[in-house]
């Protein structure tokens, strides 16, 4: 965790141990916080941090402004990763001796409660509070929705249209959110807003697919993608092999001969270059948004990692692929 | 190029080995022999794909970024 990342964690630890008096309640919503930074991995993958203190410097030539910000909405992501678990019956070992009732309640705190009191102490005039406040709900109730049409998909029948959308609504919106947050605390014009949160839309798109894929091809339990939520690989997959027997993959859920046979079939299939193509795409579009919202090379030096960690053909993965 | 013509293309480089080739040496020029057109964020991103990995290498370098 760099320092920065470990400051925003900090400031979200505060606004727990400030805000929530009852010392049960700030038990379990430390434990979700807590929880949630324990099972990050790269850092540069921390789009509710890296992107709004980015977006700030760019704008304002300096992130340490944005660090409440990126607190309020480190607990949220928190509180969004604690509700996905319990809808895809997740449980990590953190919360093995607590109820899902429990986890709920952290959940709640965590991207309901404490956002409000953290947006009414943000450094800014009330109108860019107020415009901040609708942008979060509005985005918040999109990314809901988006969550909806997740948990009632099939994830074996899913069209790549129907998929794209649910991507658009719970996935993308976060860093576009968090991306148009930072802009407005900045004093951006809403020209910069806009083109912020499609920078944000575009990292999140390339995220989620460069997500997806790994899914499929880690070494780990082949069976984990195989339905259960959507994966973009598997749908283009899907959609390139109509002769497919859906039996199989059924059947890949539960034996891990057959889902390795898949991840082999997958791996050398059309869609997975398809699936490395589509991120290059969405982090070339996330590279133009950047360059066309401009600002300081401190701002720059937040989000360029980010974009170039989710490239399958970024030049510092080539070569350590080539020292390995 | 819309997404249909982006399929065709990747589904041409995986049963054509000419045409595989051809792409290796010269992706720019392969491209527009077959006459279509992309828009620009297409060519950056084509011209950012390197297609001399292998299929093994392709998942080696998608696994990297896990």
């Amino acid at each position: 965790m760099t320092e920065w990342s470990r400051r925003v964690f900090d400031a979200a630890r505060e606004v727990v141990t400030t805000e929530v008096v009852d010392p049960s309640l700030r038990e379990l919503v430390l434990l979700g916080l807590d929880s949630f930074a324990s099972r990050l991995q790269s850092d540069a993958s921390y789009h509710f941090i890296h992107l709004p203190l980015g977006i700030h410097a760019a704008v304002a030539k300096s992130a340490a402004p944005a660090i409440p910000l990126a607190a309020m909405l480190t607990m949220i992501f928190a509180g969004f990763d604690i509700v996905d678990d319990l809808a895809d019956g997740d449980a990590p070992e953190a919360w093995r001796n607590y109820s899902a009732a429990e986890r709920q309640l952290a959940a709640s705190a965590l991207f309901c409660m404490l956002p409000q009191l953290s947006m009414l102490k943000l450094d800014a005039a009330g109108e860019v509070r107020n415009a901040m406040q609708r942008e979060l709900a509005s985005s918040m109730i999109t990314i809901a929705a988006g969550q909806l049409d997740d948990v009632r998909s099939e994830s074996l029948s899913l069209s790549r249209q129907a998929l794209e959308s649910i991507i658009a609504g719970k996935t993308a919106e976060q860093p576009a959110l968090y991306a148009r947050l930072a802009a407005r605390l900045a004093g951006a014009t809403e020209q910069r807003v806009e083109l912020a949160g499609e920078l944000g839309r575009a990292i999140g798109f390339a995220a989620q697919i460069a997500s997806d894929l790994f899914e499929v091809m880690r070494a780990g339990d082949a069976r984990a993608p195989w339905g259960g939520s959507p994966n973009y690989l598997v749908t283009l997959f899907l959609e390139g092999d109509s002769r497919l027997d859906r039996g199989r993959l059924e059947a890949a859920a539960t034996d891990v001969e057959i889902a390795l046979q898949l991840r082999s079939e997958i791996g050398r299939s059309a869609a997975t270059r398809l699936a490395a193509f589509e991120i290059e795409l969405h982090c070339q579009r996330a590279r133009r948004f950047l360059d066309a919202f401009g600002g300081s090379t401190a701002g720059r030096a937040f989000i360029v990692p980010m974009i170039e960690q989710l490239s399958v053909f970024d030049s510092a993965r080539m070569r350590a692929f080539q020292k390995n | 190029m819309s997404r249909e013509n982006i399929e065709h293309l990747i589904d041409r480089w995986m049963n054509d080995s000419q045409f595989r080739n051809d792409l290796r040496n010269d992706p720019e020029k392969t491209i527009q022999a077959t006459g279509e057109e992309l828009s620009d964020d297409e060519w950056a991103a084509l011209r950012n794909v390197d297609w001399s990995l292998s299929d093994d290498d392709l998942l080696a370098h998608a696994n990297m970024g896990g």
